[in-house]
């Protein structure tokens, strides 16, 4: 008699449960299971991307008497690293600026998506200067030490890497970075299907990202995208624990300096300032790519 | 169970003011409910905040209510170290008071986050808690542990006041004595939160954590005079003039205070104008012609100066018509300069200069209009409970 009621009970229980799951809420037990699974996995290691490689330090050099400000490097980032359309400037920007070094001068943040800004998208003059700006990766960090849940960490191989499963979307790690280079998914991923790449993940709202070096590549012994597209080589990306690589042997020899290193951030691009006279290319600047919105001057 | 039974019974039995008090309240968070739906479906694109002003008037909010709830420190210490009989009538009330708006921080700052669904990344070994390398972790840690000591020292007090019997000392005093440095411990680390980025050099100054304290005190108080006040019209809960002057007293050493730290920040700042004055031009005078929090910040300070002739004043500091106006004055004055005031200059310029015109649109003043109102209901019943134990009220209605 005991067991048939507890057997009718369990049978009760199962019915009112399976009505109470609503196909919403059923989604959201079900999203919470697999966030939970996900975090449990990425105690173990972010799955996200690949392992570092062994005994390489990562590292960026940028020639600042090669960039012409042409922001293919910006483009070519949005792309491969499926930054969703948004009202925010991608995970590059490019600085004009009146003098050779340093950043100067104001700019307005669009309020509507669309509006675009000057550092989105500018006609290119040869008497000004052009710096290009994005996450530095920095040794100290002050975004991996003030994230709460040990989502942004700093990994063997030199990049600060944002494990998107553990983010909680604080912001925190905005305000902390002194070189802007974060972003937040204000909304959901607006990306079109057809340049969606499968290597890299699909970010949805409420979390934060930023410049990876190109993980997914870098990492499997390619070398990043905005690398691969400037036309002026004004990039140089290696391993500087290679003596003998070409980014070790230009900060080596060639005048450089790095954004805001007072703040004792140790970041990883150096920005050469020495470079006069060397032969340079002066294309014809890229219009935004059609089918990115946020990008339109 | 008589008591429970006693305690819904207060809750839902009182004037036509409490009821319409109520049903404000309820409806306040009802909107705030149905704009949290929509800012969690579509994202935190439906506020103003953008990238360049990553934190708004949420975090605006929360910021200044730390300070409230730090603040009933301010009758804790006259009411137990220094034995002010008035004032113990009253600690009670501080006490909830802080409640209700460590509280309203929990929900302040749950709502800002872009995923909040993830809190639970938070809890130590099921996540990773970044503890002791993360300031806002540290915070998470002393607002919860704030949280809980002052239910439970409000909860055994009014146990022990329901049932006649006396307190256990041994167990109450060392945790009376603990909420002190608790309380300051909850306005520094917030404060700390600011200061420790370099990257920030608006916030990035010695003075913010002591600042934060004095203007706390003001503050604080200052909603703890009016509310007193309120409750002595409106129930039969006791509160001695003597015990509000007191608290006026207070209020007074801590916005002179507030005003000293307040002129030492705009000295260092403008005696040699370096680049790092961006923020401070732009919250006091407006830079490239973006000024729109410069008549927000000019009213503050207009109001805290008047408040503290006021206060400085023993004639009318002993008043109670022009101490609840110089309270008023305080706290819109501190809910300016602690929330916006404080907040938005930080992100503007941003670390790159670039300059982002942020002002909170309705669904932010809507939503956390709601907060308030969860609050202000956490305090109401709360109060209601406490005082109608310690009256009697609830007795006399079981018997």
């Amino acid at each position: 008699m005991k067991k048939l009621n507890r057997r009718k009970f369990l049978k009760l229980a199962a019915l009112t449960g399976a009505g109470l799951l609503m196909p919403r809420q059923a989604n959201a037990v079900g999203g919470m299971l697999e966030q939970l699974t996900s975090a449990l996995r990425s105690l173990k290691g972010n799955k996200d991307v690949p392992p570092p490689i062994p005994g390489v330090k990562f590292g960026m050099a940028i020639d600042l008497g090669l960039c012409i400000g042409c922001r293919r490097c910006m483009y070519a980032c949005k792309r491969e690293n499926n930054v969703s359309d948004s009202i925010s400037p991608p995970w590059i920007i490019v600085f004009e600026t009146e003098s050779k070094i340093g950043i100067e001068g104001y700019y307005v943040h669009p309020k509507k998506p669309g509006e675009g800004t000057t550092m989105m998208y500018t006609k290119l003059r040869r008497d000004k200067w052009y710096m290009p700006t994005q996450c530095n990766h920095c040794d100290n960090a002050p975004c991996v030490q003030v994230c709460p849940t040990g989502a942004s960490y700093k990994d063997e191989d030199g990049l600060v890497v944002i494990d998107y499963n553990l983010c909680i979307g604080c912001r925190y790690c905005m305000t902390a970075c002194p070189y802007q280079a974060r972003r937040f998914n204000w909304w959901k991923p607006k990306i079109s299907p057809d340049r969606l790449n499968p290597l890299v993940p699909v970010r949805h709202h409420g979390i934060v990202e930023k410049c990876t070096f190109c993980i997914h590549r870098t990492r499997r012994g390619k070398t990043t995208r905005c690398v691969e597209v400037c036309q002026n080589k004004a990039r140089i990306f290696g391993n500087l624990n290679d003596p003998d690589s070409e980014i070790s042997r230009l900060i080596a020899t060639e005048r450089n300096f790095r954004l805001k290193d007072k703040l004792n951030t140790e970041p990883r691009i150096w920005y050469l300032t020495s470079t006069k006279n060397k032969p340079m290319v002066w294309t014809t600047p890229l219009p935004p790519p059609k089918g990115i919105r946020g990008l339109e001057s | 169970m008589e008591g429970l039974k006693g305690i819904i019974r207060t809750l839902v039995t009182g004037s036509r003011a409490y009821k319409l008090w109520l049903t404000l309240l309820f409806a306040l968070i009802s909107v705030a409910i149905v704009l949290l739906y929509k800012q969690s479906d579509q994202g935190l694109i439906v506020t103003n905040m953008r990238d360049p002003v990553s934190w708004g008037w949420y975090i605006a909010n929360f910021t200044f209510l730390v300070g409230v709830a730090a603040a009933a420190v301010v009758l804790v210490v006259p009411a137990y170290l220094y034995h002010h009989e008035g004032i113990k009538d009253i600690v009670l009330l501080g006490e909830i008071m802080a409640i209700s708006a460590v509280s309203m921080c929990l929900i302040f700052v749950t709502i800002d986050m872009g995923s909040p669904e993830r809190f639970w990344h938070l809890i130590p070994k099921i996540g990773i808690f970044n503890f002791p390398q993360s300031i806002l972790a540290w915070d998470v840690f002393v607002l919860n542990l704030y949280l809980f000591l002052n239910l439970f020292l409000v909860t055994y007090g009014l146990y022990k006041m329901y049932t006649d019997k006396p307190y256990n000392k041994k167990l109450i005093w060392p945790l009376i004595l603990f909420s002190i440095p608790a309380a300051i411990s909850i306005h520094t680390v917030t404060a700390f939160i600011y200061v420790g980025l370099p990257s920030r050099p608006f916030w990035n100054a010695a003075i913010l954590a002591p600042r934060f304290i004095a203007s706390a005190f003001c503050s604080g108080p200052a909603l703890m005079l009016i509310l007193f006040q309120v409750i002595r019209k409106t129930t039969r809960f006791e509160v001695s003039d003597r015990a509000l002057f007191k608290v006026g007293e207070i209020i007074t050493y801590a916005m002179s205070l507030n005003l000293f730290f307040l002129i030492s920040e705009l000295y260092k700042e403008h005696y040699i104008e370096t680049a790092h004055i961006a923020s401070v031009e732009y919250l006091w005078s407006g830079l490239h012609g973006h000024n729109q929090l410069v008549p927000w910040i000019w009213t503050a300070l207009a109001f805290n100066l008047t408040a503290f002739l006021l206060l400085l004043i023993p004639k009318t500091r002993m008043k109670l018509s022009t101490l609840n106006l110089a309270c008023i004055l305080i706290f819109a004055g501190v809910y300016i300069e602690k929330g916006m005031g404080l907040v938005f200059p930080g992100f503007i310029p941003s670390t790159l200069g670039e300059i982002y015109d942020y002002f909170p649109n309705a669904l932010e003043l809507w939503i956390s209009l709601g907060v308030w109102a969860a609050g202000m209901l956490i305090f109401t019943v709360l109060a209601k409970i406490a005082i109608a134990i310690k009256t009697g009220e609830l007795k006399a209605a079981g018997k």
